[in-house]
């Protein structure tokens, strides 16, 4: 039995701060913890010995970098076998991984473009109903950053997402500082971006900062506080489709706890504006009704 | 032979530029040239030549930097020794030629250094310590990290007969120069003594630290017979004979006190059961 999904913000746990979530630096501040599960498989120590503690304090949400969902080459049969023991073991509401592809002939560690293209999208969607089958869990994609476009686009980025998701019939893991990131980098506008997005479909939200790589580029580096344009993004999704799991994410620059904890602080007075006006509207209708 | 779909062909094309080393010199070269023997033709190449090719170096950046990020945590001291020059290029040669073929990003240092191994061996320019130091600095993270430990002793007490039980995060190194005894700062470069070693290393079952012992060539003989699996007395007997002892009662009063100071440190578990 899948555990239900929690709302509210919550956090990313990192190595760089779970020894102070074990001791309960956290406990009561977030709503809920995200883990990728790639840095726990074959692995034993000091990790997963405090994550076993702090699962049993925190509701948990599975979120991937490595199943190479819009690759090319098999699915890895090993990772999923031993993805699907880690997920028994730590049950989470869902699990989801990247609209990208990352594996090529090798491990290439990154979240890489895809060709807008029917031909990928359904490929991809393909890819997900068998994850989803594999772990017997139902599967968010993400939407990514993507830097460079690939080949001769069929498809713009929304009716790429959209054809995926309802190919494999899967949620998404709306991702708004990618979208915003992307934006910037290709000129368009995002709130006409997120119009184009089934919000039906949206399970939950990603919230990071970014960084330029240079005059003309943004960088999802997860590096940096999350920006006001990012937060209002967010808002502007949880009004329309109100409570949700919404996850700070930081991987890089990361700071000390109470900082990002500080900051989990301010997500949630935005995030509890935007509820307060979805229940205001047709939300407080439909959930009463 | 069937015509590739151009969109599998984008994708071929674009992580060629990830990892051929010459990539980067290619595109900045002509940047159509480098696609078109890659596969791309048609709309599909007057596309991406159009993108340019700022953000395919990016990504090459991003990609290749990562990694090599990742790689040198994990060994520090030889990379520094290496030098950043030498490092770099190996790593995009292993990256060219070999490449990750694991998810889990920890395992990449280990894949490199298992790829860079014989070349350094076999490279007069590189030292003869540096593949003993990366393996030292390797075990440190395949310890800590190791599935098991912590299990249960067995109850049983020693027997000769038997073989024995140990914690699951136990390893046995040997290295060809006491690389284990240099500094810990990177910007180091005494240089080991060329001697051999033998580390038993295991994971502290309180506090999680990686914990090294250094053995001597009795020791090391004897365990590593029975971290493979042989009985208390076959490994005395064939560690004695490889370490050129006469097995006696020396020998014996030693090994005992391994072994109780290894039972006390929770490594040995008792008489393995089964």
């Amino acid at each position: 039995m899948l555990p239900p999904p929690p709302t509210g913000i919550g956090l990313g746990l990192r190595s760089a701060f779970m020894a102070e979530i074990d001791a309960g630096a956290a406990d009561g501040l977030v709503a809920f913890l995200e883990l990728s599960p790639e840095n726990y498989l074959w692995r034993g120590g000091a990790a997963v010995d405090q994550l076993g503690r702090i699962c049993e304090r925190f509701p948990l949400i599975g979120h991937g970098v490595a199943m190479n969902l819009g690759g090319v080459d098999p699915l890895d049969p090993r990772f999923f076998g031993e993805l699907r023991r880690f997920l028994d073991r730590h049950p989470t509401p869902w699990y989801s991984d990247h609209l990208c592809f990352c594996n090529r002939g090798g491990e290439l560690h990154d979240l890489l473009p895809l060709p807008f293209t029917t031909r990928t999208a359904t490929r991809t969607a393909a890819r997900i109903r068998e994850a989803q089958e594999r772990l017997e869990r139902p599967m968010l994609v993400e939407n990514v950053s993507y830097y460079l476009a690939l080949g001769e686009s069929e498809h713009d980025e929304p009716d790429f997402i959209v054809e995926v998701i309802e190919r494999a019939d899967c949620g998404l893991l709306l991702d708004v500082n990618n979208a915003y990131v992307n934006a910037q980098n290709h000129g368009f506008d995002p709130l006409e971006w997120l119009a184009r997005i089934p919000l039906e479909r949206v399970r939950q939200l990603h919230v990071a900062g970014h960084e330029p790589w240079d005059d003309a580029t943004l960088v999802d580096t997860h590096g940096a506080a999350v920006r006001d344009e990012v937060y209002d993004l967010m808002a502007w999704v949880v009004e329309r489709i109100g409570p949700v799991p919404v996850l700070l994410e930081r991987d890089n620059n990361i700071p000390p706890l109470a900082d990002l904890l500080a900051e989990v602080k301010a997500l949630d007075a935005v995030y509890q504006g935007a509820l307060a006006r979805w229940r205001a509207s047709e939300g407080q209708e439909v959930a009463g009704g | 032979m069937a015509e590739r779909p151009q969109d599998l062909q984008v994708i071929d094309a674009f992580t060629a530029a990830l990892r051929e080393v010459d990539a980067s010199a290619a595109i900045s070269r002509d940047l159509a040239a480098f696609y078109a023997a890659h596969g791309l033709e048609g709309a599909t190449l007057t596309a991406m030549v159009e993108r340019g090719a700022s953000r395919l170096k990016m990504y090459r950046a991003m990609v290749q930097g990562r990694l090599r990020r990742v790689i040198r945590e994990f060994i520090p001291r030889t990379a520094a020794r290496l030098g950043r020059p030498r490092y770099d290029a190996d790593f995009a040669a292993f990256f060219a030629e070999a490449g990750s073929h694991s998810v889990v990003l920890r395992d990449v240092p280990v894949e490199l250094v298992t790829w860079a191994a014989p070349r350094w061996r076999a490279d007069p320019e590189i030292p003869d310590y540096l593949v003993d130091l990366a393996r030292h600095e390797l075990v440190a993270a395949e310890v800590r990290n190791a599935p098991g430990g912590r299990e249960p002793p067995t109850g049983e007490a020693l027997a000769l007969g038997r073989p024995l039980a140990f914690d699951g995060t136990t390893r046995l190194q040997r290295y060809d120069h006491a690389v284990h005894r240099l500094p810990q700062e990177e910007d180091d470069r005494s240089e080991p003594a060329a001697e051999a070693s033998a580390l038993l290393v295991y994971r502290d079952r309180e506090s999680y630290r990686v914990r090294y012992i250094e053995l001597t060539p009795r020791a090391s003989e004897v365990l590593a017979r029975l971290l493979a699996g042989a009985t208390v007395v076959a490994a005395l007997q064939e560690g004695a004979a490889a370490a050129g002892e006469a097995l006696d009662d020396d020998f014996l009063v030693g090994m005992t006190h391994l072994f109780a100071d290894l039972s006390e440190r929770g490594v040995i578990l008792g008489a393995a059961v089964g």
